[in-house]
């Protein structure tokens, strides 16, 4: 079953358009990887889907409801969820207040505080303090539980390796096995394309606000693959 | 020594008011980041609801008629929020609140004039403003102590509703990153409208328990909104606590001050901010919500 399918999508900020045309669509449980280079497009795109860019055309079907024209706070309901670009966790909340937080539209399911504990154990301790005693890895997991703190059907992560040491990337991605496991969706913005195609199973490259290339990861080629994110 | 112990005492229960009237507006600015221009003629409106609940029901206690007046502010505030204030929060330009929170204070205030004139007017509230404890030499008036009694007990509330409860998360994150906080679900006006709701009943609160102990005109909101300024920038911008301190300090100032000139009026209480201002830009507590 598809759960997400955009068709069409174009972006606007003001005068500018940053997505031409858009078409992407994820199958309920896979995990699509979206790669590009800078300014291509890949924040925009996650923040018109989830509702916190209005000025935009097009089609976005969740779950069976087009969902175009919904608030992102009714998106959120619906069961999606978003680990926003540099993690932007509640400064002054406690680590507990900001999973809680991730909880607020009260939907039920596999993840609880428990949970997301266990998956992090490095945070488990830590529930008192505040974010800004983390380490950026630690700060990351924060915001990958507060996204799924909410039962998420679609998870979408923006860069969640910028700026963290590749050992610390390993273990951050050690947990999407254990999100994959409960039928979560997952759309993963990445900067590395290696990594990108080793843990999707379909990628999207966008450049300068198109998709240049789509096709199964595992299957994508080096010169296609650089064709399509450098346009060269 | 006693005439300190009674300015000190005195300053302190007036201060705890002028803590509630800062607080609504403390609330506001810092949940919504906007500034709330008629606040005052809140203030002032709720106390002619007063006078005139009062006189209608007479042998109430006008201390019996804080409840439903801030019961009835807070729909006010919910309903001034969501059908006008909302229109500007998100207003790229940070002049749009103050223009339209300063033209609807401008509409509140003649309003007000034409409606009810310009007598002079205040609340009585009964033998209670003439009741006095003796402490020795010292005397205490009973309703300055009820008043600093109401406003600890309503900053100890609001300070429990913003951090144990989830509303109150909701509205903390709502503070600091409103995208974010819609991810999560919180749908951002209901929350200013609530806030709105909140920082009304208090300052429906302030505005009887002030017209208790002074009169008032329709033209009064601007000396209150004044005062509830200077309390939170004093406070430190957002910070509850600060507020109260600064209360406190501005309530001081103006008995000490009216003690030694008795023709100040809350001349001192502006001299109290500007020192404050002068050699602690950052407030008492120079820090942001709980
Ligand atoms: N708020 C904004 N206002 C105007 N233009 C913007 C805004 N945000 C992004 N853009 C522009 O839209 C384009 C796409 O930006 P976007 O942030 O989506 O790229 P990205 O692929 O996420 O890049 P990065 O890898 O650097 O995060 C860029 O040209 C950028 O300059
Ligand atoms: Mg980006």
């Amino acid at each position: 079953m598809k759960l997400l399918e955009v068709t069409g999508l174009s972006v606007f900020y003001g005068d500018l358009q940053a997505l031409f045309d858009i078409g992407v669509s994820v199958e309920s449980g896979q995990t699509v990887a979206l790669i590009g280079a800078n300014g291509a497009g890949k924040t925009t795109f996650l923040k018109a889907v989830a509702g916190l860019l209005t000025s935009k055309r097009g089609n976005i079907v969740f779950d069976r409801q087009k969902i175009g024209g919904y608030a992102a706070e009714r998106i959120a309901h619906l069961g999606m969820a978003l680990v926003p670009e540099g993690r932007l966790l509640f400064q002054n909340m406690t680590i507990e207040e900001n999973l809680i937080m991730g909880g607020y539209t009260g939907r039920k399911g596999y993840w609880t505080l428990a949970k997301i504990y266990d998956l992090f154990p490095s945070i488990a301790s830590r529930g008192r303090e505040m974010p800004f005693v983390l380490s950026g890895g630690e700060q990351q997991m924060v915001a990958i539980g507060r996204a799924l703190m909410a039962n998420p059907r679609l998870l979408l992560a923006d860069e969640i390796s910028q700026g963290l040491a590749p050992v610390v990337v390993d273990q951050i991605y050690k947990s999407f096995p254990a999100i994959r496991a409960e039928g979560t969706s997952i759309i993963i913005v990445e900067q590395e394309v290696k990594r990108a195609a080793a843990v999707s199973d379909y990628t999207y490259c966008l450049l300068k606000g198109r998709v240049t290339l789509a096709g199964r990861s595992e299957a994508l080629g080096f010169d296609a693959l650089s064709h399509a994110y450098f346009g060269t | 020594m006693m005439v300190w112990l009674d300015l000190f005492i005195n300053g302190i229960c007036l201060g705890g008011l002028y803590g509630v009237l800062g607080v609504g507006l403390a609330l506001v600015t810092g949940v919504m980041r906007f500034i709330n221009i008629s606040h005052g003629e809140f203030i002032v409106l709720a106390a002619f609801v007063g006078v005139f609940a009062s006189a209608a029901l007479p042998g109430v206690n006008p201390l019996w008629l804080l409840i439903p007046v801030a019961a009835l502010f807070f729909l006010v505030g919910y309903g001034v929020q969501a059908l006008l204030f909302n229109k500007v929060v998100t207003a790229p330009d940070f002049l749009a609140p103050i223009l339209l929170t300063f033209g609807f204070s401008i509409v509140l205030q003649n309003l007000m004039f034409e409606v009810f004139g310009t007598n002079v007017r205040s609340l009585t509230a009964g033998g209670l403003a003439r009741q006095s404890i003796e402490i020795g030499k010292l005397s205490i008036g009973v309703l300055p102590l009820i008043t600093l009694g109401l406003a600890i007990l309503f900053f100890v509330a609001l300070q429990l509703l913003i951090s144990r409860t989830g509303f109150g998360r909701a509205i903390r994150a709502t503070a600091d990153n409103r995208d974010v906080a819609r991810l999560m679900g919180v749908k951002p006006t209901r929350m200013f409208n609530i806030t709105m709701g909140l920082a009304l009943s208090l300052a429906a609160v302030a505005g009887l328990l002030l017209a208790m102990r002074a009169t008032f005109t329709p033209f009064s909101g601007l000396a209150s909104l004044l005062v509830a300024f200077e309390v939170i920038v004093i406070g430190g911008f957002g910070s509850f606590w600060g507020a109260l301190l600064g209360g406190f300090l501005l309530g001081l100032a103006q008995l000490i001050g009216l003690h030694f000139d008795p023709d100040a009026g809350i001349f001192y209480v502006h001299v109290a901010f500007f020192a404050v201002v002068l050699f602690r830009p950052q407030g008492l507590m120079g820090i942001r919500l709980p």
